[in-house]
């Protein structure tokens, strides 16, 4: 700091000073290192006059209850000088660096040294005015310095809000992005399963536009309308035989009558006995005319069957997709939080379809939740499952109440986490999968885990004792 | 004469049932067998051979329970008894890795996204079933007027091997 401005020159002028006038006994005082010499708001009766060391001023800071350092001094500097003229308590605290040796004048011992010959007074004039503005400058020169820096870390300031305001936008964006990712993979899965009840719908739509106009042609008596009618009814009410079944059937068939065409095995195969056993009777197996017509009324009930099926399975993936698709509601419901998570199965169908389901839902109390961000927890849970298990493993899926939590855990049949990654996972770009495109941008746990924070819960990895990886979800029921 | 089976593999049964009324017109020529998973058609395939006859084409759905599609057809097309038969995926999805694995190993022989047109599904099982027939060397004739009868002509004027194996 200021050792520039010491001089051995003021020191040698001081001694010099006391050889010239006898009658002045300063004492000598020495201080040891970290020695106060004067201690802030204190009163103080001296001047000193450092003759050699090193002594820093410091102040007790307010806000930080440290001192810091203001300025030191060092051989020739005068110490006390404001405390000593204005009487006020010392503004600063002195303490010895080094060893330092003092002169230290009283009150009177200065009166004398100041009243002294004219030279000498002048000379002492000088040297606490020079002492004085040098600190005056040194004064001007830190508050410059200060008013520099401010301006530095105001600027610096700026630079890391604007940083923290990029990353804010890039996780934010990432989030989105993992959110569409996943949904791109939902409307696929959806597709296909949109897509089976469409190819019976398409199939049923083809059968009847060809079978209903030639029905209506018939000019039937009453006995055969009648007859027409109940085939019909019975298409309708027929349930689907397993392929066995139909094989089975249509080995009968063809043994009793093995004349009869394949074709038209298959047909009969898909009667029901008691409907069968009346053709037979009523109508016999020779008229392939009447037997086509017969059947054709059946088909027509089966293709109303398909219609039935299919479009009652079209509606309950709708009002799923309706419930799941609540996503961007951010809104605090009581909910069954098992509702959420069947709809997600139910979304998730094309996927879980190639795995044994294992669902234990005990009755749990409604929750206080946000349901839309829970579907995406599950979501990324189950489709983790999936991933980890080989096709044809189990994914199992429990819920119970535990006091003021509610607790969900969902176990695979995988090959289980590393004790050393329980953590590691919920972190962000976390991923074991081999082709980061497959399902979103790793950022599921991560994104899981914010979520359910938020809901006052936790999540935990482990490992079930049969193998398997094993995510437990705790959520209290009280809204956080 | 050994016959040529046709295979349909789907779990659920209104589309199976649906594929099987589609192609019923074949079925005198080319008896109809259907399954609801893979287990079950590997079983028939098995059967189908071990009775002396022939696969001539498999329709089979991609996502099941237990194995998936693909991975069916690729280890059916791994035995020598099913080499030659023709090998058709019918689903709403594919994962695309799966399906593009199937194609460049060229096991897989085509592909039909649901929901199809019944005329399309016949016409591809007609294909189908006509490669099937010159692939194996079979006398062509009994199904000339069920299959592309143009394509088998010209099999018989370029093979000129019409024997009545």
């Amino acid at each position: 700091m200021n050792e520039d401005h010491n001089s051995e020159l003021e020191a040698a002028k001081i001694s010099n000073l006391m050889t010239r006038f006898k009658g002045l006994h300063p004492d000598t005082v020495s201080f040891e290192p970290g020695d106060s010499i004067l201690i802030e708001g204190n009163a103080n009766s001296y001047v000193y006059v450092i003759v050699s060391g090193r002594v820093d001023m410091l102040k007790l800071s307010k806000e930080t209850s440290q001192h810091m350092q203001i300025d030191s001094f060092g051989a020739g500097d005068l110490i006390g000088l404001t405390s000593f003229w204005t009487k006020q308590p010392s503004f600063l605290q002195s303490k010895a660096r080094t060893v330092v040796t003092c002169l230290r004048f009283n009150a009177t011992d200065f009166e004398k040294l100041v009243n002294a010959d004219a030279v000498l007074r002048e000379a002492i004039h000088q040297l606490f005015i020079s002492n004085l503005s040098a600190r005056y400058r040194r004064m001007i020169s830190l508050n410059v310095e200060v008013a520099e820096l401010s301006e530095r870390l105001e600027h610096e300031h700026q630079q890391l809000k604007q940083a923290m305001s990029e990353l804010q936008q890039t996780r934010n964006r990432l989030i989105h992005q993992e959110k569409l990712a996943t949904l791109g993979q939902l409307i696929a899965g959806i597709a296909h399963e949109i897509n089976n009840p469409c190819a019976a719908l398409t199939h049923s739509v083809e059968c009847l536009s060809k079978s209903v106009p030639s029905l209506l042609e018939l000019d039937s008596t009453q006995e055969n309308f009648e007859l027409e009618a109940q085939l019909l009814q019975a298409g309708i009410d027929c349930p689907y035989w397993s392929a066995e079944e139909t094989r089975n059937r249509m080995d009968q068939i063809a043994k009793a009558n093995p004349d009869l065409k394949r074709s038209l095995v298959r047909r009969l195969s898909q009667l029901n006995k008691e409907t069968f056993a009346q053709i037979e009777s009523k109508v016999g197996l020779k008229n392939p005319n009447r037997i086509n017509q017969l059947l054709d009324c059946f088909e027509i009930g089966t293709a109303l069957r398909s219609t039935r099926i299919a479009s009652s399975r079209i509606q309950a993936l709708v009002v799923s997709l309706k419930n799941y698709g609540k996503q961007d509601q951010e809104e605090w419901q009581l909910l069954d939080l098992r509702d959420g998570l069947r709809d997600t199965l139910t979304i998730l169908n094309n996927r879980l379809r190639q795995y044994t389901l294992d669902l234990k839902l005990d009755p749990i109390e409604p929750t206080y939740c946000i349901g839309g961000e829970l579907n995406q927890v599950w979501t990324n849970l189950l489709v983790n499952a999936c991933q980890a298990t080989p096709k044809g493993g189990t994914v199992a899926i429990t819920s119970h109440q535990d006091g003021t939590h509610i607790i969900f855990t969902i176990t695979d049949s995988g090959p289980g986490i590393s004790p050393e990654l329980f953590d590691k996972i919920f972190e962000a770009n976390f991923t074991t999968k081999k082709t980061k495109s497959d399902f979103g941008l790793g950022l599921g746990l991560a994104i899981s885990k914010e979520i359910i924070e938020k809901h006052g819960g936790s999540i935990l990895a482990s490992n079930a004792p049969e193998g398997g990886a094993r995510f437990t979800v705790r959520i209290p029921v009280e809204k956080p | 004469m050994k016959k040529i089976y046709i295979l349909c593999v789907d779990d659920e049964p209104e589309v199976l049932l649906a594929v099987e009324q589609n192609i019923a017109d074949l079925e005198d020529t080319f008896p109809i067998l259907t399954a609801e998973s893979t287990a079950e058609a590997r079983t028939l395939a098995k059967q189908i051979t071990s009775e002396g006859n022939q696969l001539g084409l498999v329709l089979c759905d991609h996502v099941m329970p237990g194995e998936n599609g693909v991975d069916f057809l690729i280890e059916l097309d791994k035995e020598d008894a099913f080499n030659n038969t023709r090998k058709v995926l019918v689903t709403g999805q594919a994962g695309l890795d799966a399906t593009v694995k199937a194609v460049n190993e060229g096991r897989l022989n085509h592909y039909i996204a649901k929901p199809w047109k019944a005329e399309d599904l016949v016409a591809i099982a007609k294909d189908q079933l006509t490669q099937f027939v010159i692939r194996s060397k079979m006398n062509p004739l009994p199904y000339m007027m069920c299959l592309d009868a143009e394509k088998l002509a010209e099999y018989i004027r370029t093979d000129g091997s019409v024997t009545d194996r």
